[in-house]
């Protein structure tokens, strides 16, 4: 007998809006369907109505935690379209946003996976050390997130230079603890048995399923935008491409973390070498084409397109975040697991809903669909007659 | 006869009854909140916390969803709070006055009763007619077969040693007269084996599976509101209060009859507590598979180690 | 003002509803929790489901999809219960406003109930734990 469990829309799992629908027989998922479309805010159409200076707010947007590199890639399809050179620092400035915004998404994630095992302390202890990245972030761009620090040509605001021996030393006492959070992780026996071989991510599934960031980096493909097809100032300092082959859920969590010791090694490496300079080569026109950027987010690979025709404003914009792509593969991960493990692997793409519900087909009859609790369970109930009626009971 | 009467109601009306276990309780879960606070590098909820949630529980809006058997959810709650009060009223009154407290039998009967909690989140759960409810309730269902089997060998234990006693006042004079049980091997064995029932029975993480928050959303209270879910608050409060006493009571040497060893009763309790705490906020929650084949596995074993150990007499 | 009053001020369990956010304000709702905020000083709990909560937390500009959820939510919330509109899209649909995608906003589709606005992109949790607590006070002011 199967019966369909809801996750979601509203559930304590998802900070955003999500219905997951688990088709389970006991306590086992058989199939999962998903249905998006909550959080559509029909950002591509609004877009086309900004000019190119105003759009990077609105692209910040799409996404919350995702706030620095959704404008990253949008200003750097803007500056393929229209050839645009940036000057050095701006660069170095760019990556150090981004890599401060992967630190405090990747510790967010730790968090949150903690807090869905029902392992609270980890929830309060990554949270805890989440904070001083907010520090930083307020300090140098002026907001906690959404930093408004991207510009197409350049950057928005200069980063001072004195309060980077600060940067620095929390940066070291950062190391530290995450140091910490690595041992903490990979000694625990009990987290051993919770998340190793759950969720298998084959290699092979996941180049059908064209997943992008941790999700495949855990899956033993090391394919990284900030590497494979540089941007900012990625090629300019030392790092590494974390990547191991355990294919689970174990090995998505300690390739997040190791992840974020290299973005500390980045942010080092990047306020060492930045030199005083120009920060915005002063962009007027946009000039007729099209240009695509790519930026690597914390959940994987965004890729934004913009297409002018010489106007103030684009007339196409499109946007892809990366939990677009990994979202699917839920499908490969949970069928066959129990619906305990069927959360945490959920979790364990690190889905981003915003990001990804900018562009899905709406159909206003949808809106019409959409059930409460009774309906659901009303559904769920008939659902399970039919099946029952199918199977000849 | 009705001094009797009247003494009995007293009793499970106020002390140690429904009155005193449930300030007690309540506090004791202020204490669980505070030290999982500090734990987590936070302040913690002020000390009347756990009195003003079940206040203001008490005031709000009942909610009984359509299609679900009525008598059932609303009676569901009641069945566990009666279920804890009684085994507080039983066990408390054999610890105060020691042999004449209890009848023969009462231990056996006090095993029923300590499960009434469990029984009622079954039945609550089942009778709210929602899918995440169903699967709460019946992950409780697994937990509680999973547990009672090593608790109920361990609860041989005293028995064994004690020569057959079956009555708490019994057991506590034999304690009394001969030390406590769990300065015996055997009884260190069962207290070992007995923690993580204990802790499955206070449905705490690791074994908090019925109510995963992040899974299943509260599961088989997911559909209570305002006052009947201030009763399952209550007894959930009770229980932190009931069954780590009646562990204290029936292996650990009880409180006796001096200020000083009621002190040291008391301070086994907290301690035992404590440790229940910590555990719980240094482990996350295993799965139910896992769960109920730790509980067949590891611990029955344990217990039926500590049963033979009081059977050859050490 | 009653002891019920008095106590649902002491103890308002919180329930997140995000209905068409950026996140940035639901990631807020949730620091609130954690150590340097920690919301549980004023008794307050996130709670997982809506038949548990004092509060409702609402994010977000309102798409269409999500509106009718958060409807029934509210109706299915056990009374009394506050509203409130966190962050400037619950309170004003703020940049999305004029999108195809949104209804209503907030205040126009459950008229009466918001109790408070905290405005901000994203509000700080500073923000937010004012909020609920001028929130409250609006009870004890009845």
């Amino acid at each position: 007998m199967t019966t369909i469990v809801p996750i979601g829309p509203f559930h304590p799992l998802l900070e955003e809006p999500e219905l997951f629908r688990l088709h389970v027989d006991g306590e086992t998922v058989v199939d999962i369907e998903v249905e998006i479309g909550w959080n559509h805010r029909g950002i591509e159409k609004i877009c086309e109505t900004k000019t190119f200076d105003q759009v990077p707010f609105v692209v910040e947007r799409i996404c919350g935690i995702c706030s620095a590199c959704h404008p990253t890639a949008y200003v750097q399809a803007v500056e393929d379209l229209a050839d645009i050179e940036v000057p050095e620092r701006a660069l170095y400035i760019r990556s150090v946003i981004t890599e401060l915004e992967r630190l405090h998404s990747h510790l967010l994630w730790l968090g949150l996976a903690g807090h869905f095992l029902g392992y609270n302390t980890v929830f309060m202890w990554a949270w805890k050390y989440r904070e001083p990245v907010l520090d930083i972030c307020e300090e140098l761009t002026g907001n906690r997130n959404n930093y408004a620090m991207l510009k197409v040509g350049g950057v928005r605001r200069d980063l001072d230079e004195s309060l980077f021996p600060s940067v620095l030393e929390r940066m070291d006492d950062l190391d530290k603890h995450l140091n910490m959070l690595v041992g903490a992780v990979t000694d625990d026996p009990v987290l051993h048995a919770r998340l190793k071989g759950v969720g298998i991510l084959t290699p092979e599934a996941a180049r059908a399923y064209g997943a992008l960031g941790p999700t495949v980096r855990a899956s033993g493909i090391p394919i990284d935008v900030r590497r494979d097809h540089p941007y900012a100032a990625y090629d300019l300092v030392d790092w590494d491409v974390i990547s191991v082959d355990s294919c689970d859920v174990y090995g998505r969590a300690v390739v997040r973390l190791l992840e974020c010791l290299e973005s500390v090694k980045i942010i080092r490496r990047c306020l060492d070498q930045m030199r005083p300079g120009e920060i915005d080569s002063g962009v007027k026109e946009i000039p007729p084409g099209e240009g695509i950027g790519h930026a690597e987010a914390p959940r994987g690979e965004t890729f934004h397109y913009v297409r002018s025709d010489g106007t103030n404003r684009p007339i196409r914009h499109k946007a892809r975040a990366p939990t677009y792509m990994n979202l699917p593969t839920c499908r490969a991960t949970t069928v066959g697991e129990s619906i305990t493990d069927a959360t945490i692997i959920l979790a364990s793409v690190d889905p981003c809903y915003s990001c990804t519900e900018r562009m899905g087909v709406y159909d206003a009859s949808t809106g019409q669909k959409a059930l409460d609790g009774k309906q659901l369970i009303k559904l769920s109930q008939e659902k399970t007659r039919q099946l029952r009626e199918e199977m000849g009971e | 006869m009705t001094a009797n009467f009247f003494i009995a109601l007293l009793r499970f009306l106020i002390f140690p009854g429904l009155l005193f276990t449930a300030v007690v309780g309540l506090v004791m879960s202020w204490l669980d909140r505070k030290v999982t606070a500090r734990v987590q590098w936070r302040v913690g909820p002020p000390f009347l916390q756990p009195f003003y949630d079940i206040v203001k529980l008490l005031g709000k809006e009942v909610i009984v969803p359509a299609g679900g058997s009525r008598m059932a959810f609303l009676g569901a709650p009641l069945v566990g709070l009666a279920g804890a009060t009684l085994a507080a009223t039983l066990i408390g009154t054999a610890a105060i006055y020691g042999g004449g407290g209890g009848f023969r039998g009462d231990i056996i009967i006090l095993l029923y009763l300590l499960v009434l909690p469990s029984l009622a989140v079954i039945l609550g759960g089942a009778a709210s007619k929602n899918p995440l409810a169903s699967v709460g309730a019946s992950r409780e269902m697994k937990l509680l077969m999973g547990y009672e089997l090593p608790f109920i060998l361990v609860m041989l234990v005293p028995i064994i040693q004690s020569g057959g006693m079956l009555s708490l006042g019994n057991l506590l004079s034999f304690q009394a007269q001969h030390g406590s049980f769990a300065a015996s091997l055997s009884g260190v064995v069962a207290l070992v084996a007995v923690l993580p029932c204990l802790q499955a029975k206070l449905a705490l993480v690791p074994f908090d599976q019925a109510e995963a928050e992040t899974e299943i959303m509260g599961g088989a209270l997911i559909e209570y509101s305002g006052a009947p879910l201030a009763v399952f608050k209550l007894t959930k409060a009770m229980m932190l209060f009931t069954a780590p006493m009646f562990l204290v009571v029936v292996l650990w040497g009880g409180f006796g009859q001096t200020l000083g060893s009621a002190l040291l009763g008391i301070g086994k309790y907290v301690a035992l507590l404590v440790l229940v705490i910590l555990l719980r906020n240094t482990n996350p929650r295993v799965k139910i598979k896992h769960a109920v084949r730790f509980f067949w596995g590891p611990v029955t074993a344990l217990a039926l180690i500590a049963v033979l150990l009081a059977l050859v007499g050490v | 003002m009653g002891l019920k009053l008095k106590a649902l001020t002491k103890s308002p369990w919180v329930f997140h509803v995000s209905a068409g956010s950026c996140n940035n304000c639901d990631i807020e709702i949730l620091d609130c929790l954690c150590p340097r905020f920690d919301i549980e000083r004023f008794g307050a709990l996130l709670v997982g489901s809506v038949r548990h909560a004092d509060a409702l937390l609402v994010t977000g500009a309102m798409n269409r999809k999500s509106a009718m959820r958060v409807k029934k939510l509210y109706d299915q919330a056990p009374k009394p219960c506050l509203v409130l509109a966190i962050g400037t899209c619950a309170c004003d649909q703020g940049i999305f406003r004029g999108s195809y995608a949104l209804t209503t906003p907030l205040d126009e589709l459950l008229p009466g109930a918001v109790t408070a606005y905290v405005p901000g992109c994203p509000p700080k949790p500073e923000a937010i734990i004012s909020g609920l607590v001028k929130a409250l006070q609006t009870l004890q002011d009845k």
